[in-house]
């Protein structure tokens, strides 16, 4: 779990600061965004309001200008006969007056009282052409009635904005003056565009379009242009726009338009819009700039930032996971070190108590030496006194004999504790190598061959194959076996079996060990004697000349080499398991 | 037939003296308890065997067999030590020492002991 969270931790870390740095960026994008379509919508309210004046001055101008033709001599000159004596030499100065409205309307025409075109400029198309049954046309010719503008659907051609003007000649009625302009010339006159990004129209108070980048639309209802496309006016928020349109509010918004390419789809746009005030009538410019025209550099920017970020992110991230990669090849080798450390500590107190043994051991040795030589001289004594007291002693009593052996028993007793201290005090002498621990089990058992046989003892062997080769004192490991099949066989004075087992146990981190297991099939160790097993002297075998030395020296042995010893009666069946432990 | 001359060396004038009464009815027997003056009663007891102590507190038994192998007429006479140092010696120059010539360890019991002798006059023949 550890290593889990270890693992996955770096990785979360790094998703968390990407979605963080990502929040952010949004956020960043979002309100920088909002910042330049603020703009852009201020600029285009300005730009839109602008423009509506510039057209209303158009209009006004046009209106003016074909007032101030109307009243011009060589118009109401112009009236004063009839068609069939209009000549060319008399309208070739109305070409002039044309010239001078040329900018702003399409044609020019004179019509006489009938609704006849006595005049057209810049095409002689309609010479003489009656347009009295033209509705407008008949109206204004009975009622005199100006209008300020009308749209003319013509049944041959574009829709157009007419501007009329009657001429009077001394007060009398003689005709009309009629500028046209074309909505078409009209829109290419206001409706730029840009790329397709921008572009401008013009509407009326009805919302019929008088100018649209799509000339199939003029003069047609701007709810044609939504339904034709399928879009709904509400649903794009275009009726909203309208609403405000149709109060005369000048202002910007968001909403939905068709885009100007074929087929026309509906985009985001952002709307600017003025109204247009003519004569009694009132239009509303409408500017529209398409939304992605705005954001397309914005989301480059974004995406140039984004790619950016993700570089950076990359760079750190592949920083972090070599950083990561490196900590973690440290860490391992500091764990390794550590561990090192720790068997070095180990091995370290190990032999620091090893070395503590055996300095104590060298005093015992030295001082067993020293007691050794200063009781083995009054023993020499003894002995040979004895040995010639019996040579030489002619006694009476005949117990004299079998004191003088008694005492000779004694020095030999005495001389084996003397010499069992001896051993005892000589483990610090260690001469160890690597060896085979099965070797030295056989060659024990060759030393107490005959008395396996003598007394009736079997052996019985039970050696792992993967004993590794361990290092000890040969002689002290032979004294230990020994010691130990000689209790063993001791213990079954009948005879039975001695089993010998060796395993390699331990794994993992803790240490390892050869294992050695030496058991009986006799009686068994007394409870009270259990505890006291390895203490010095205490025996249970003084009858047969024990000195209570042996195991004790055994446990020094092992321990000296760093090895453990246990003494037990066997939990199943009856005897004894002596097991030794050796660390590999 | 003379006796054969037995010098005992020993420290412990007890164990020279029980020594001696165990081998003089058998051998001619003379015992020494100081280590330096081996050399001169060598020269002039001639002993067909020394029977020497290792451990003694003028010259050890070690240095005293030395100094005999250098005297002209002595270095041929068997030496056997006999000695409480059953442990093995420390340094390499005594186990050397001990390991050229044969050892007995106290406490030696006197068939031991005459046993032990009796080997090696034969082999100094």
């Amino acid at each position: 779990m550890k290593t889990f969270s270890k693992k996955v931790l770096p990785y979360a870390g790094m998703v968390i600061v990407m979605i963080v740095v990502g929040y952010f960026a949004k956020q960043s994008h979002d309100n920088f965004e909002k910042t330049i379509v603020a703009q852009v919508r201020r600029q285009l309210l300005d730009t839109v309001r602008v423009e509506s004046r510039l057209l209303n001055q158009r209009l006004l101008s046009l209106t003016q200008e074909v007032e101030m033709l109307s009243k011009e001599g060589i118009v109401r000159e112009a009236f004063s006969d009839s068609y069939s004596k209009t000549t060319e030499e008399r309208f070739f100065f109305l070409e002039d007056s044309y010239k001078n409205i040329k900018a702003l309307a399409t044609s020019l025409r004179l019509l006489d009282t009938r609704g006849v075109v006595i005049y057209k400029a810049p095409y002689k198309d309609d010479l003489g052409k009656d347009i009295s049954s033209e509705v407008e046309a008949s109206r204004e010719l009975t009622d005199h009635y100006v209008p300020a503008s009308r749209i003319i659907n013509m049944t041959s051609g574009s829709p157009v904005l007419i501007f009329d003007q009657p001429v009077f000649k001394r007060d009398k009625f003689v005709g009309q003056l009629r500028a046209v302009i074309r909505l078409e010339t009209l829109h290419s006159r206001l409706s730029r565009q840009e790329g397709g990004d921008t572009y401008s129209f013009l509407l009326d108070q009805e919302g019929r379009l008088l100018s649209y980048p799509d000339e199939h639309y003029l003069g047609e209802k701007i709810t044609t242009l939504f339904k034709d496309n399928n879009l709904s006016m509400k649903e794009s928020r275009f009726e909203a726009v309208m609403e405000r349109i149709k109060k005369g509010e000048e202002g910007s918004g968001g909403c939905q338009l068709l885009s100007l390419g074929s087929p026309h789809k509906a985009q985001e746009v952002i709307v600017a819009f003025s109204p247009v005030f003519f004569g009694e009538k009132k239009w509303f410019l409408i500017t529209v700039i398409n939304y992605d025209a705005i954001a397309r550099p914005l989301n480059k920017n974004v995406k140039d930032n984004i790619s950016f970020a993700l570089v950076v992110i990359l760079v750190l991230f592949l920083s972090a996971f070599a950083f990561y990669q490196d900590q973690k090849k440290e860490n391992a080798e500091l764990q390794r070190l550590y561990k090192d450390l720790a068997k070095n500590l180990e091995t370290l107190r190990s032999t620091q108590s090893l070395l503590i043994q055996a300095a104590k051991m060298e005093v015992v040795g030295k001082l067993a030496a020293g007691v050794a030589h200063e009781v083995k001289n009054p023993l020499a004594v003894i002995l040979l006194g004895v040995g010639y007291l019996k040579n030489h002693l002619k006694s009476m009593d005949g117990h004299v004999p079998a004191i003088l052996d008694d005492i000779k028993n004694a020095v030999g007793r005495a001389d084996r504790i003397v010499k069992g201290l001896l051993d005892f005090s000589s483990i610090s002498d260690l001469e160890k190598s690597e060896q085979d621990v099965h070797e030295f089990i056989e060659r024990s058992l060759l030393l107490v061959k005959s008395l396996l046989i003598e007394k009736h003892v079997h052996v019985l062997k039970d050696l792992g194959k993967d004993i590794p080769l361990l290092s000890f004192d040969g002689n002290k490991i032979e004294q230990v076996f020994v010691n130990l099949y000689m209790n063993a066989i001791q213990a079954m004075p009948s005879g039975g079996e001695l089993t010998i087992k060796t395993r390699r146990e331990g794994s993992g981190d803790g240490p390892s060990w050869v294992v050695i297991r030496i058991e009986d099939a006799g009686s068994g160790i007394p409870e009270g004697v259990v505890k006291d097993l390895f203490v010095p002297f205490v025996t249970t075998k003084r009858i047969i000349g024990g000195t209570g030395l042996g195991l004790s020296i055994v446990r020094n042995i092992m321990e000296m080499h760093g090895g453990k010893i246990a003494l037990e009666n066997k939990r199943e069946g009856q005897g004894v398991q002596a097991t030794l432990w050796f660390k590999i | 037939m003379e006796k054969k001359r037995i010098l005992v060396v020993d420290d412990e004038e007890s164990f020279t003296r029980v020594v001696r009464v165990n081998l003089e009815a058998v051998y001619n027997v003379r015992v020494e308890n100081n280590g330096g003056s081996v050399c001169a009663v060598v020269q002039e007891f001639h002993p067909d065997l020394i029977l020497l102590d290792v451990m003694m507190p003028d010259m050890d038994g070690c240095e005293v067999a030395r100094k005999l192998k250098e005297l002209v007429g002595s270095k041929n006479i068997p030496i056997v030590f006999i000695t409480a140092l059953v442990a093995k010696s420390k340094s390499a120059d005594n186990k050397t020492s001990v390991n050229d010539y044969p050892c007995l360890a106290k406490p030696v019991s006197l068939e031991e002991l005459t046993a032990c002798i009796e080997e090696n006059l034969r082999k100094a023949v």
